[in-house]
């Protein structure tokens, strides 16, 4: 019982099936409103962004969309709730390539979004 | 042989050293540069240093506020502060050494466990491993236990705890969170689960606390020191109003009692500021590598995080569980001295984080009303394991403190009421 080989283990979840394109092109009709939103529309519509690429498995555009969205209000929203599940993909990624640089970073951002929490939460008292 | 002997009294007792060597091997292992590795072992050899300093502010400000307590009321008040234990610990008790290397085994340990057996999780709040790795070498020293013996069944049962907390939450943090991506790295999980198990018993189909709009009004938390300071100060000069002027003027010499007091309670916090700066310099090269080796050899591993992870979730039961854990932990406060314990006081950090998480864990149990209720009794549990474990600590040494994070007491119970009997078979 706890000497049990290493097993490679994912969480089953029952999601709906996702259109990769369809979600890929929402993001981009996004990316062209948001020129012209500006205060809590853009926060929203970055937000959205993120959300899609998320979604879509496009991880990498999905962290800078919600970083830039996190740098401009910081905030504990679904937004904020999905970067924080995108470093733990990466920080596993790192992991299993053995890239201790990118393992750090990532268990870093980890870190810093912890600080973020608490800030939020101090400043909402 | 002298070369040895001198290395075991002049290097592996030094406690600074030791951690600095412990720090060290990390960088090495990380492949850092030259220069990264000399400044991070030096970084963290101040950090030991600072952290006593702290220590030292804090213990003189503790034993001025245990002596007019007494004298005021009669009974022992203890300050909850892990902090103030820590610092003991390693300045006063001199067990700095003991504590840096069982804080590595319990990295071991954490590890072993994670990669051979089906829970996989890597404990990362470096803060909490530390208080824990200090009860568990306070309370193997208590035990009879030495050298390598003390390090290696503190290492066990702190790897043990740091796997299985987070395993314990973990059905409880996979509903709040709706996937299993992370895991709960707080040493207060005993009291998060026994607030679930009550909330979901009285709270039926409450609303959930995310539902209210809750009125602001409690800034003074915004900063720690500030909020540590709303408590100590007004408890100090009220205290040393009761204990009179004649005794405090032992103390305060020419200066008036009141003002003295007063300043106490700045010492403490000031105590506490440099302890915890001190804390943050002694982990920063520690944790780093600790976790970089644990997840390059458990790739799969689910880190266990400290609380605020679970503040975005639900930040109004943040807020409920806060007020609803320092209700009961003033009731707390003045019903268990009548039953011969020492009175605690209330510690609102531990209120705050352990209360706010509590909260969470009430909410998504049994909502509003079970986070209320659930909340209290949290309070009532936070105060109460303090109390049952400080005629240990005072019999170790400590003065006037004691351990906030439950599953820290816990484990001092468990050394105190099962291992110290069985060891005293043999």
């Amino acid at each position: 019982m706890f000497f049990k080989k290493k097993t490679v283990s994912e969480t089953k979840t029952d999601e709906p099936a996702v259109n990769h394109d369809e979600l890929v092109e929402k993001a981009q009709q996004l990316i062209e409103e948001l020129a012209s939103k500006s205060g809590e529309a853009r926060i929203t519509c970055l937000d959205q962004i993120g959300l899609c690429f998320s979604d879509a498995k496009e991880y990498d555009q999905a962290i800078s969309y919600l970083e830039t969205s996190l740098n401009e209000k910081k905030a504990v929203s679904d937004g904020y709730r999905t970067l924080l599940k995108l470093y733990n993909i990466k920080r596993k990624e790192a992991a299993v390539m053995k890239d201790d640089e990118k393992l750090q970073y990532y268990l870093t951002k980890i870190d810093d979004m912890m600080r973020i929490s608490k800030e939020v939460m101090r400043s909402n008292l | 042989m002298e070369v040895i002997n001198f290395i075991v009294d002049n290097i592996l007792t030094q406690a600074p050293i030791t951690i600095g060597l412990i720090a060290l091997l990390g960088l090495v292992l990380q492949r850092k540069s030259v220069g990264q590795t000399i400044s991070g072992t030096f970084k963290t050899i101040l950090g030991f240093m600072v952290l006593s300093a702290g220590s030292a502010v804090i213990v003189q400000a503790l034993t001025f506020f245990g002596a007019i307590f007494t004298k005021g009321y009669g009974m022992q008040g203890l300050v909850p502060s892990i902090e103030a234990i820590n610092g003991q610990a390693m300045n006063e008790l001199g067990l700095g050494s003991e504590i840096a290397l069982t804080l590595g085994a319990i990295f071991i340990v954490n590890i072993i466990i994670a990669r051979f057996t089906k829970w996989k999780y890597i404990f990362l709040t470096g803060q909490a491993l530390l208080w824990m790795s200090t009860i568990c070498a306070v309370f193997g020293y208590y035990c009879g236990l030495r050298g390598a013996a003390l390090i290696v069944v503190g290492g066990v049962v702190g790897g043990i705890f740091a796997v299985a907390m987070p395993a314990i939450a973990q059905p409880f943090v996979r509903k709040i969170t709706g996937n299993d991506d992370i895991a709960l790295g707080h040493f207060c999980t005993v009291g998060y689960v026994l607030t679930a198990l009550v909330s979901k018993l009285f709270g039926g189909k409450s609303k959930s606390t995310e539902e209210l709009n809750l009125p602001k009004g409690l800034e003074f938390l915004q900063d720690t020191y500030l909020s540590i300071g709303v408590v100590m100060i007004p408890l100090f000069i009220i205290t040393a109003f009761f204990a009179g002027p004649e005794f405090c003027a032992k103390y305060a010499g020419n200066t008036n009692y009141i003002v003295y007091a007063f300043l106490q309670a700045i010492q403490f916090v000031v105590g506490v500021y440099v302890l915890l700066a001190g804390v943050r310099l002694l982990l920063a090269e520690l944790v780093p590598a600790f976790r970089g080796i644990a997840m390059k050899i458990v790739p799969d591993a689910v880190p266990a995080l400290d609380c605020p992870v679970l503040f975005p979730y639900a930040p109004n039961a943040v807020i409920i569980g806060f007020v609803s854990t320092t209700i009961g932990s003033v009731i707390g406060m003045f019903l268990f001295p009548m039953f011969g314990l020492p009175m605690i006081l209330p510690g609102m950090m531990t209120n705050f984080f352990a209360g706010g998480c509590a909260g969470i864990f009430g909410n998504a149990a049994g909502g509003t009303r079970g986070a209320i209720i659930s909340g209290i009794i949290h309070g009532l549990f936070i105060t109460l394991l303090p109390a049952l474990l400080s005629p240990m600590l005072a019999d170790i040494g400590f003065i006037n403190a004691t351990c906030t994070d439950v599953d820290t007491i816990v484990c001092g119970l468990f050394y105190g009421w099962l291992l110290k009997p069985l060891l005293g078979l043999f």
